[in-house]
C-alpha cells in the first residue's frame, strides 16, 4: 500500500468510509482532526493507554469532542497516523540491547519519511511522546544513516554539533546576557585597553 | 548538505540514533566535540567488550569485531581526517578497522577507549617483548577494576622476561583466566601467589606439583606438555579426595609418558557414560568416556582416565551427561 493510500482520514477533507470497527478522533494543536482505527492506536503505548482509560463507546466517539494532542501539529500527526494505520496489527518489537542495533527501513516507511529534516525532527519527537517503538526505531535509523562515511568535520555540519570553541563562546555569551554588569565591566575593560591604561583598577 | 540537530532530540531518541552506529562510527562521532563524546555512553557502552592485542600490532578490539590500530602511518598516506583527541590522524581502512596514527603512548591509547565507552578492559593478549612498560603500567593503574582474561604470548621468552611478566600479572586482578602460550626456558621456576578461575599452560614442563597445589582454588586447569608424573596424578587425586581443590571442575595434563598400555588402571571400559564438561564463559567443552569413578567422603563424585597421552579428571555435576 502506498503512503498516499494509507487509510488515515482527515475529517475536514474526506468522506469517511463507513466501517463497523471502532475508531477514535484526535485533534492536533492546530485543530486538524483525524479518525484512527483502534488497531492502529495500539502501535502507540501512550494513546492506547489513554483511550483505555477513557473507556469511550462508539457513541462517545461521535458525541464527545475529539481527543486533543496538544503538542503535535497536524502535518506531523498525519504522518504518525498514516504510519500507525499501515503497521496496525504488527507486533511491537522487543529490544535486545545490541549495538549497533539492526533496523531495516521498509519501503513504505522510507517513502513516508522522504520529508525535510525539520519535519523528520518533529516526527521523532512525536514518536517519542506517543511511545511508538517501531516508528522511533526507523526514524532514528534514518538519522543515524546520515552519519555513514562522514568525518568529524562533516558530522558537525550534518548534526549541527558545535565545536568545543563554539560551545565555549556561546556559554560566555549566555553568561553575559544573563548578567548585564559583566558585559559593562568587559566593555569598560576594553575601553581602558584602547586608551592605553595598564591597570583596570 | 541538509542538517539535523541531533543533540536536541529527546534523550530516548538520541540514544536510539547512537545505538544504530557501530563502535567505529561512535568513535568518529565522539571526535566532534566534548559534548558528543559525553553522550556516547548513552548506548550503554559500559557493556561493550574491550579487548587488547599487542601480538600483531597495537590493537584495541571492541565487541570482537571493530578494530582500532595504533600505528605510524607513512607520511604519504592519505588520511581521512585528523582528530584532536590523541593528536592523531585517522584512516578507515576497512569497514571494521580504523588506523590511528599518533605519537601518544599505547597506555594513553588504551585508556582513551576505556574512558570513552566507560567500559573496563576484558581481555589482554600480551606479547611481553613489545610494549611491556606501557601494558604493565595500564595493568597496575587498572588494578581496582581488573581484567577477565590475560594471555601471555610470544614464541620464545627469556626467563627474565617471563618472570617480570608473571610478577606484573601477580599484581593484577584477573577474575577469569590466565593462559601462557609462549615457550618457557628449561629450568624456569616460579611461585604463584594467586591464580584465577582458569589456568591454561601450553608449555608446562616447568610447572611442578607445588605449582599445582598453588592452583588449588582454580576451577579449570589445562597443562600441556607437562612433566608431572603418574605418581603426581595419584597424589593430586588423593589431595582432592581429602577436600583440597574445592572449586575444581576439571583438570587435565598431557605428558608423552602417559599411555593406557602402561597404566591400564586409568580406564574403566565398563563405564560407557559420556561426560561433557562445559568450560565456563566459553563455547568449548571437554569430553570423557570410560572414566574411573572416585568419590569424596562428602559424596562428591569424580571420574578420571588416561586418553592418548592426556590424564583427565572431571568432577561430576548433573549437567555433564551428554
Amino acid at each position: 500500500m502506498s503512503v498516499e493510500n494509507a487509510p488515515v482520514v482527515d475529517v475536514d477533507e474526506a468522506a469517511i468510509p463507513v466501517e463497523k470497527k471502532m475508531y477514535y478522533r484526535f485533534e492536533s494543536n492546530d485543530k486538524k482532526e483525524f479518525r484512527v482505527s483502534e488497531l492502529a492506536i495500539q502501535q502507540s503505548e501512550t494513546l492506547n493507554r489513554l483511550v483505555e482509560a477513557m473507556g469511550y463507546t462508539s457513541e462517545d466517539v461521535e458525541n464527545k469532542p475529539a481527543i486533543a494532542i496538544e503538542n503535535i501539529d497536524g502535518k506531523t500527526l498525519k504522518l504518525v497516523f498514516q504510519w500507525c494505520e499501515h503497521h496496525k496489527g504488527e507486533a511491537i518489537p522487543v529490544d535486545d540491547g545490541s549495538v549497533p542495533k539492526i533496523v531495516e527501513i521498509p519501503e513504505f516507511d522510507a517513502k513516508l519519511m522522504d520529508i525535510d529534516n525539520g519535519l523528520l525532527f518533529k516526527l521523532i519527537w512525536a514518536a517519542d511522546y506517543l511511545n511508538i517503538v517501531q516508528l522511533l526505531n526507523v526514524s532514528c535509523k534514518k538519522v543515524a544513516n546520515m552519519a555513514q562515511g562522514k568525518t568529524p568535520a562533516q558530522l558537525r555540519r550534518v548534526y549541527l554539533l558545535p565545536s568545543d570553541e563554539e560551545d565555549e563562546a556561546a556559554k560566555r555569551a549566555a553568561q553575559e546576557a544573563q548578567d548585564p554588569r559583566a558585559r559593562e565591566v568587559e566593555e569598560e575593560f576594553e575601553e581602558r585597553k584602547r586608551q592605553g591604561g595598564n591597570s583596570f583598577f | 548538505m541538509p542538517s539535523f540537530p541531533a543533540l536536541r532530540l529527546p534523550h530516548v531518541a538520541l540514544t536510539e540514533v547512537l545505538r544504530c552506529l557501530d563502535p567505529i562510527d561512535l568513535f568518529i562521532f565522539a571526535q566532534c566535540s566534548s559534548k558528543s563524546s559525553f553522550v556516547v555512553p548513552l548506548v550503554k557502552s559500559e557493556s561493550f567488550r574491550i579487548d587488547l592485542d599487542n601480538e600483531f600490532g597495537k590493537i584495541i578490539i571492541i565487541n570482537k569485531d571493530y578494530r582500532f590500530s595504533l600505528e605510524k602511518i607513512d607520511e604519504h598516506t592519505l588520511f581521512d581526517f585528523k582528530c584532536k583527541s590523541m593528536n592523531s590522524s585517522v584512516k578507515r581502512d576497512r569497514e571494521h578497522l580504523l588506523t590511528i596514527s599518533s605519537n601518544v603512548g599505547f597506555e594513553t591509547f588504551i585508556w582513551y577507549f576505556c574512558n570513552l565507552f566507560k567500559s573496563p578492559m576484558r581481555t589482554i593478549t600480551f606479547l611481553p617483548v613489545r610494549d611491556f612498560d606501557q601494558i604493565t603500567a595500564f595493568l597496575s593503574k587498572n588494578d581496582q577494576v581488573g581484567i577477565e582474561e590475560l594471555e601471555i604470548t610470544g614464541y620464545k621468552l627469556t626467563e627474565n622476561c617471563l618472570r617480570k611478566t608473571l610478577d606484573a600479572v601477580q599484581r593484577t586482578k584477573i577474575s577469569l583466566a590466565l593462559s601462557i602460550k609462549s615457550f618457557v626456558p628449561e629450568g624456569f621456576v616460579y611461585k604463584f601467589e594467586k591464580l584465577p578461575e582458569r589456568l591454561q599452560l601450553k608449555e608446562s614442563h616447568w610447572f611442578t606439583m607445588s605449582n599445582l597445589m598453588e592452583a588449588s582454588n582454580c576451577a579449570h586447569i589445562d597443562l600441556h606438555k607437562s612433566s608431572l608424573t603418574i605418581q603426581d596424578m595419584k597424589e593430586f587425586m588423593s589431595r582432592w579426595k581429602q577436600g583440597e581443590f574445592p572449586n575444581l571442575e576439571y583438570f587435565q595434563a598431557s605428558n608423552d609418558s602417559f599411555n593406557i598400555t602402561d597404566y591400564p588402571g586409568f580406564e574403566d571400559r565398563q563405564n560407557t557414560v559420556q561426560r561433557n564438561k562445559r568450560i565456563k564463559n566459553s563455547s568449548s567443552s571437554r569430553y570423557m568416556t570410560r572414566g574411573v569413578k572416585l568419590q569424596r567422603d562428602n559424596g562428591q563424585k569424580a571420574e578420571y582416565r588416561i586418553f592418548g597421552n592426556w590424564f583427565q579428571f572431571f568432577v561430576l555435576s548433573e549437567w555433564d551427561i551428554c
